[in-house]
């Protein structure tokens, strides 16, 4: 599935100007609130009409407007998911995954079900779900329809930080086993690292970059994001005693404390990147528990903030520094360093 | 003293029935659409509320008189008549509490979000299918409402009424204007029933509105 869309919008007093070239897979829509991700998210799904351009599915026009073509979202057969799930109130869950059910196609109802884990909530009432539960079934009542491409606008973020990484976890699945692609809008760099292959960066209106994760989301668009690490790592080792963990930070130990008693076999792990400090020496003498190993692959400057891209063992970890500590320091790109990180400053989602 | 009670049951019943479609259409509309003129249209549908029903009746009688274009098509085509006739009843009834019945409709559409229907169309739902489907079984409190306070104000409806449907026992003489006969002829007495029908309906119209207005979906 290859979109293509060249569009012009106006509202009121924004403006939306912007050209690309989504091509299946995963692809995140990445920017600051006010940049114009949601306005073309629905020019797409064809809530908005533009007011000049076209936007193309694979060969067939969905927008055109020298040709006059505008198709509504239900001709599109794109799903949507939205911030906050959006669940019709007066059916139940099952009457709100049957919604957009084609008669004799879509997708495995039964299978989708368990993919998402939804047996135990077909009975119940939107209002009962927890928000977790809502974006899983509306996810699903997506899913069920068969889109051609499944839009959806900042799907977690009203969720907590557990149920976020839970719910990316669904997507990969989802994504891996209907090869359905997804257009995923969101203003969190660790939400789009940790899912999607391709990002396209948005600032005021326009399209500024795109391409491969890391390459992109650290532009313009981030100066003001705060910028978090998030990895699934396989558990080593448990302490209970301690209410401590051992998990495999790519080749190097990572001591966390966490909730141990329902610990599984691998560990969502949290890491924000100013809570990481640097060292250019092996440091003695610290509390903190855990000194990671690393290379500074590329320094990205601000006016106000440095983010370094360290790579662990080819994984990349984001750190912020001031830009005095990166001339104090004097770091160079290609440099190695450690990473100092508190086991207590490591949020566990388990 | 049934007579007048049973015609205005009648009368105010269809009145309520008959404005629902309208009122259903524009509170919709003006809930939901933008577009030039909004103001003025809004303005005309609403009108019948502030105007002296009296005058709404007098504008009634010249368009539906049999002199005129209107009134004259109706009469040979269909012979419906509105002046002088139950349906005049009906007619004045409805125009004039119909503004009640597009409020009604257009808070109960404007409390539904409007991103309900945009996600079922996303999943393939026509306009028709929204409609049946959300946007009706989460506003039906609403309309419901909109209907029995439609039907509370015809039953008081009075001005437009006698200047359309005159003041003809058994045919056109409904509570209030039966009640407005006995002030002129003194019977006092003769009243009391009619009164007590009067504010028993009314109560029970609005009432039953405010009641079913509350139901949350």
């Amino acid at each position: 599935m290859i979109i293509d869309f060249d569009i012009r919008k106006k509202l009121n007093a924004f403006e939306l100007e912007t050209k690309g070239r989504f091509v299946g897979g995963l692809t995140g829509i990445f920017g600051p609130s006010g940049s114009g991700k949601t306005t073309l998210l629905n020019c797409l799904a064809g809530f908005l009409k533009p007011d000049v351009g076209f936007i193309k599915a694979n060969d067939s026009t969905l927008f055109s407007s020298n040709d006059r073509i505008f198709c509504s979202p239900e001709q599109r057969s794109l799903g949507m998911v939205f911030q906050d799930g959006l669940l019709f109130p007066h059916l139940t869950v099952e009457q709100n995954m049957d919604y957009g059910s084609k008669k004799g196609g879509g997708l495995d109802r039964g299978e989708i079900i368990d993919l998402l884990g939804l047996a135990s909530l077909l009975e119940r009432q939107p209002t009962s779900l927890s928000g977790g539960e809502k974006q899983r079934v509306a996810i699903a009542r997506s899913l069920i329809h068969q889109p051609a491409v499944l839009l959806m606008d900042e799907p977690i973020s009203s969720l907590d930080l557990k149920s976020r990484y839970e719910i990316i976890e669904y997507l990969k699945v989802i994504h891996a086993r209907f090869k359905i692609p997804i257009i995923y809008v969101s203003h969190s760099i660790a939400e789009l690292m940790a899912l999607v292959e391709k990002v396209f960066v948005m600032h005021n209106g326009r399209g500024i970059a795109y391409g491969e994760p890391l390459d992109v989301l650290l532009g313009e668009a981030s100066r003001e994001m705060e910028i978090d690490n998030h990895f699934d790592l396989p558990v080593k080792k448990v302490d209970r005693s301690q209410g401590m963990a051992i998990v495999d930070f790519f080749g190097q130990d990572l001591q966390v404390s966490c909730q141990t008693d329902d610990i599984k076999s691998r560990l969502g792990v949290h890491i924000k990147s100013k809570d990481i400090i640097v060292s250019t020496d092996y440091p003695k003498g610290l509390s903190a528990r855990n000194i990671v190993e690393a290379t500074i692959e590329r320094t990205v400057e601000f006016m106000e903030k440095v983010i370094l891209y360290t790579s662990v063992n080819g994984k990349i970890c984001f750190v912020e520094i001031t830009p005095l500590a990166l001339k104090a320091l004097g770091l160079k790109e290609r440099q190695k360093i450690y990473l100092i990180i508190k086991a207590r400053s490591i949020i566990t989602l388990n | 003293m049934i007579e007048p009670v049973w015609l205005s049951l009648k009368c105010s019943f269809l009145s309520a029935i008959l404005s629902l479609p309208w009122g259903i259409f524009w509170g919709w509309v003006l809930a939901r659409k933008q577009f030039k003129g909004k103001l003025f249209v809004q303005t005309i549908l609403y009108i019948p509320l502030v105007l002296p029903p009296v005058l709404t009746g007098y504008f009634l009688l010249i368009i539906f008189s049999k002199n005129s274009f209107l009134g004259k098509f109706l009469v040979d085509l269909f012979h419906v008549r509105f002046v002088l006739d139950w349906k005049g009843v009906v007619l004045a009834a409805c125009v004039v509490s119909a503004p009640f019945m597009i409020q009604m409709v257009k808070s109960a559409v404007e409390q539904v979000d409007v991103r309900f229907e945009m996600a079922a169309r996303s999943l393939g739902a026509n306009f028709w299918k929204v409609f049946w489907t959300i946007t009706f079984p989460l506003s039906w409190p609403g309309i419901v409402g909109g209907f029995f306070l439609v039907f509370a104000r015809s039953i008081g409806e009075f001005g437009a009424t006698i200047i359309l449907a005159g003041n003809i026992p058994g045919k056109t003489q409904t509570i209030p204007i039966a009640i407005y006969s006995k002030v002129h002829l003194g019977q006092d007495a003769a009243m009391i029933p009619l009164i007590f029908c009067s504010v028993l309906f009314a109560y029970a119209g609005l009432a039953l509105s405010h009641w079913i207005g509350q139901v949350k979906r």
